[in-house]
């Protein structure tokens, strides 16, 4: 037996010095790990279109953004759609902050954007890193190209979602070192997704190529139209970036012209951006799938009034609202579906007349549960999407067949907008924009140049109530830039979720509710 | 700077068993014996090293009673396959959380484990924390090639008072012995020997909850190497419906990687990308496992997700994940 034993004094500083203190690191990054397959690297790229619409079109994030913002309505507890969209006794969201605890069931409101938006951004820069850092060549230069543009969009777009739902986060290239990341303020993140979406438009623009059409399951885009897609959501980026109405006033509006002028209604070729839904086993207009099935949800009767004030009184009265008879043609006299006795006994509707609504439908039902408050109930429901014309199981009533995500009508209003608000700006373009939707859609009064910026404004503002319904959560974007746009209390983004906090080991915190802000400091 | 090397100690060990009362029978125990060897001790630690022939292996200090219990070191067959596999786990995705293992006496784990990191010695890794308390310890946790749990408890104290805040570095620099002493020990370990089986019932293919660990990141991308002798895995991977999780394996050269999943309350996908198939995505059906053989550089990506029936079952869910790795050739011990 062999006895050893030292002081420990000198020589443990002797070992501590030949005893390195690091660790190698397993994650460490490794530019090789990177994806080499060309096939996969371009089913890679592709599959970020599905991921990206998946998290924007999703309901475990969008459902209480939209309720919340009083655009749609519905007081089901999935989704925490109930806690969060329900209203206090004295008209307050004050005890309905956002629930960023590990504890709370309510948490994961915030934690779907973050996860889909950073699996978008995941496989965006393995892509990025094989064509850029590996030189991977997919099949040819124009299919490389193709999947690098395509990458970059989603990688923008992505960002964008961080920025417009998020106090801060990570922003990652195909140089970032994963090991390393440091916040970014909602600003930079901002910034940092226009600059990738305008990168975007320029690959895009630079080389000829068509998507596959299984790329959205259903429709494929040009190059030209990739670009204008990239520009549409750099400006939907900007715009609809801003917590408040006060940091609303300091958007680069001059900026947003530009992009939305080159988006998707800037030139002759028009379209929406569109996904084909597949019963929501892999592609899911989830959002629509739940408000444009108006026997699980309605349009809240803050819009619905706007649409109708004879006949759509708000809040929701006693007895309900009756038939309406607006002048509007996307709800006219809210008559839908067929002139048959089950049909229009489950739905409570009117069968469809000459005067029936483009958009919405009136329905006798009170479909939400009293007990959790009568004020959610809406005679309204929106069935722009439903192709079938009748709830159809094989249409978005079901999760089936085609929809937009994001609209030329769309782009038409932030261009509008930021003519409105940008020094210099062109009113009578923006009247023209306005009308496109108001009028061709619409059946109104054309709105016009003369009638002085305010008026127009008013008249853009009733647009966007109805034409940004169910195109993801761009509704509460909207509402919390107009003056008492949200109640009180409510919360106008998110924190990073509770679980990549207790990751680093750092605090929890939140936003909305009577115990924290409803948002971050405005950034410098 | 050259360092204090100490002489090599080669030393078959029976452990554990003898210390804990072990009553098996000696055919058992032969089936045991593990080869110890360690290559240059720490000169700082006062150490006496006892072995018997055959019988024990045993590290005693002036201050340890005659019969140290527990002993500090324990090799052992990893007869708890599912804490062997929670081990494995997290060395596998690289976190320094401590998970729930045994040791011979249990680990309290109601005191917060602190300072925790990986060490990769020769033959043996694992993770290794420091708990808190009047009877503070330094814990190792880990795995030799060969497959036997290697554990190490050191008491230790503090030489100055530590704020409750404090970073690693304070925590690991203020204890006597100082970790880095320890961490040393544990890279001076060469574990070898055959592993006998400890059984010949068939492991169940499908991912087991208990053997599970929770993939945990900044990012919903996961960084995960198999190495031996942790080659079959299980992780709980987060899922919101129709998002996959990318799960990017480094597994042996040519290795032949089979992913098996399941989810709670929905239709699992598994996929690896590299795969020349593809399945069409537009039907709700469950592909619970998929199979590849990964090429020279041993890089693969698991693709997991899951489908959902809208309103019926919930979006956000925890999968099982199964990754094993048959390597082309044999692991060397």
């Amino acid at each position: 037996m062999r006895n050893r034993t030292l002081a420990a004094g000198a020589l443990s500083l002797l070992l501590a010095g030949c005893n390195s203190l690091d660790v190698e690191n397993p994650n460490a990054p490794d530019a090789s790990r990177a994806l080499a397959d060309p096939a996969a690297i371009e089913a890679v790229a592709g599959g970020t279109l599905r991921t990206w619409f998946n998290t924007w079109d999703g309901m475990e994030g969008g459902g209480p953004l939209v309720t919340m913002a009083q655009s749609y309505s519905a007081s089901w507890n999935n989704y925490n759609m109930n806690f969060y969209s329900s209203i206090d006794a004295d008209g307050t969201r004050n005890t309905r902050g956002f629930k960023n605890d590990l504890a709370s069931t309510e948490r994961t409101t915030m934690i779907a954007y973050w996860q889909g938006y950073y699996s978008v951004i995941s496989s965006a820069v393995d892509v990025l890193t094989a064509i850029r850092k590996n030189k991977l060549v997919i099949s040819n230069a124009t299919n490389t190209k193709r999947a690098e543009a395509v990458a970059e969009f989603m990688r923008g777009a992505a960002l964008s979602g961080i920025a417009l739902n998020y106090d801060k986060g990570y922003v990652i290239d195909e140089s970032t070192d994963l090991t390393q990341l440091e916040y970014k303020t909602r600003k930079q993140v901002r910034d940092a997704a226009v600059d990738a979406l305008k990168k975007a438009a320029a690959l895009a623009a630079a080389t000829p190529f068509t998507t596959p059409a299984g790329w959205t399951n259903g429709t494929a885009y040009t190059n030209t139209q990739i670009a204008a897609l990239a520009n549409t959501m750099a400006a939907m980026t900007l715009a609809y970036y801003p917590r408040t109405d006060a940091e609303n006033a300091s958007v680069d509006w001059a900026q947003v012209a530009t992009l939305a002028s080159q988006g998707i209604s800037g030139g002759s070729n028009k379209f929406d951006f569109t996904f084909t839904g597949d019963g929501c086993s892999s592609w899911c207009h989830e959002i629509l799938y739940w408000f444009n099935a108006f026997d699980g949800g309605r349009v809240s009767t803050r819009v619905a009034a706007l649409l109708d004030p004879v006949t759509q009184k708000h809040p929701y009265p006693d007895g309900g609202n009756r038939q309406p008879n607006s002048a509007d043609r996307r709800l006219g006299d809210g008559s839908f579906g067929p002139d048959d006795d089950d049909f229009a006994g489950y739905f409570g509707t009117v069968p469809k007349t000459s005067k029936a609504g483009s958009d919405f439908v009136y329905s006798r039902e009170e479909i939400f549960r009293p007990s959790r408050g009568m004020y959610h109930q809406s005679n309204i429901g929106h069935i722009r999407y439903d192709r079938t014309g009748d709830q159809g199981s094989n249409g978005i009533y079901g999760g089936y067949g085609p929809a937009p995500v994001v609209s030329r009508h769309q782009n038409d209003l932030i261009w509008a907008e930021a003519e409105l608000r940008r020094s210099g700006g062109n009113l009578a373009t923006a009247a023209n924009l306005i009308n496109n939707t108001r009028v061709e859609r619409g059946g109104l009064a054309p709105a016009t140049s003369g009638e002085g910026q305010a008026s127009l404004l008013a008249k853009l503002q009733y647009e966007n109530e109805i034409e940004l319904l169910g195109l993801g959560p761009s509704s509460f974007y909207f509402r919390r830039r107009v003056p008492n746009g949200l109640l009180a209390g409510t919360p106008r983004e998110m924190p990073v979720p509770a679980k990549e906090l207790g990751v680093k080991g750092e605090a929890f915190y939140s936003f909305g509710g009577s115990g924290a802000p409803a948002n971050s400091p405005t950034p410098p | 700077m050259e360092c204090a090397r100490g002489t090599v100690f080669s030393i078959v060990a029976l452990l554990v068993m003898a210390a804990c009362g072990d009553s098996r029978r000696p055919a058992d125990k032969a089936r045991e014996l593990a080869h110890v060897e360690l290559n240059g001790a720490p000169a700082s630690l006062p150490l006496t090293i006892r072995s018997s022939g055959d019988t024990l292996l045993g590290f005693e200090v002036g201050t340890d009673s005659a019969t140290f219990a527990p002993p500090r070191l324990l090799v052992r067959p990893a007869r708890d396959t599912m804490a062997a596999q929670r081990l494995c786990g997290a060395m596998a995705q690289g976190t320094a959380r401590p998970v729930v293992v045994d040791w011979g006496a249990r680990v309290d784990t109601s005191r917060p484990p602190l300072a925790p990191r990986m060490i990769k010695g020769t033959t043996v890794q694992g993770i290794r924390f420091l708990l808190p308390g009047v009877d503070a310890k330094y814990v190792f946790e880990g795995l030799a090639l060969n497959g036997q749990r290697v554990s190490l408890h050191w008491p230790v104290h503090a030489e100055r008072a530590i704020p409750v805040d404090a970073p690693d570095s304070v925590m690991e620099t203020a204890v006597r012995p100082s970790t880095a002493t320890l961490d040393s020990l544990i890279r001076a370990f060469h574990v070898s020997g055959a592993l006998a089986a400890d059984s010949d019932a068939p492991a169940p293919a499908f991912p087991q909850p208990g053997a599970a660990v929770r993939l945990d990141g900044l990012l919903p991308r996961y960084d995960v190497t198999l190495t031996p002798p942790c080659l079959d895995v299980t992780f709980a991977v987060p899922v919101i419906a129709r998002i996959d999780s990318r799960i990017r394996l480094a597994v042996p050269a040519h290795a032949t990687v089979t992913a098996t999943a399941s989810a709670p309350d929905g239709a699992v996908r598994v996929a690896f990308e590299e795969s020349a198939t593809t399945r069409d995505l537009r039907t709700r059906e469950a592909v619970p496992s998929a199979r590849i053989i990964a090429g020279r550089s041993g890089q693969v990506t698991v693709r997991v997700g899951v489908q959902v029936v809208p309103r019926t079952q919930p979006t956000g869910q925890v999968v099982l994940v199964r990754i094993r790795a048959a390597a082309a050739g044999p692991v060397q011990p």
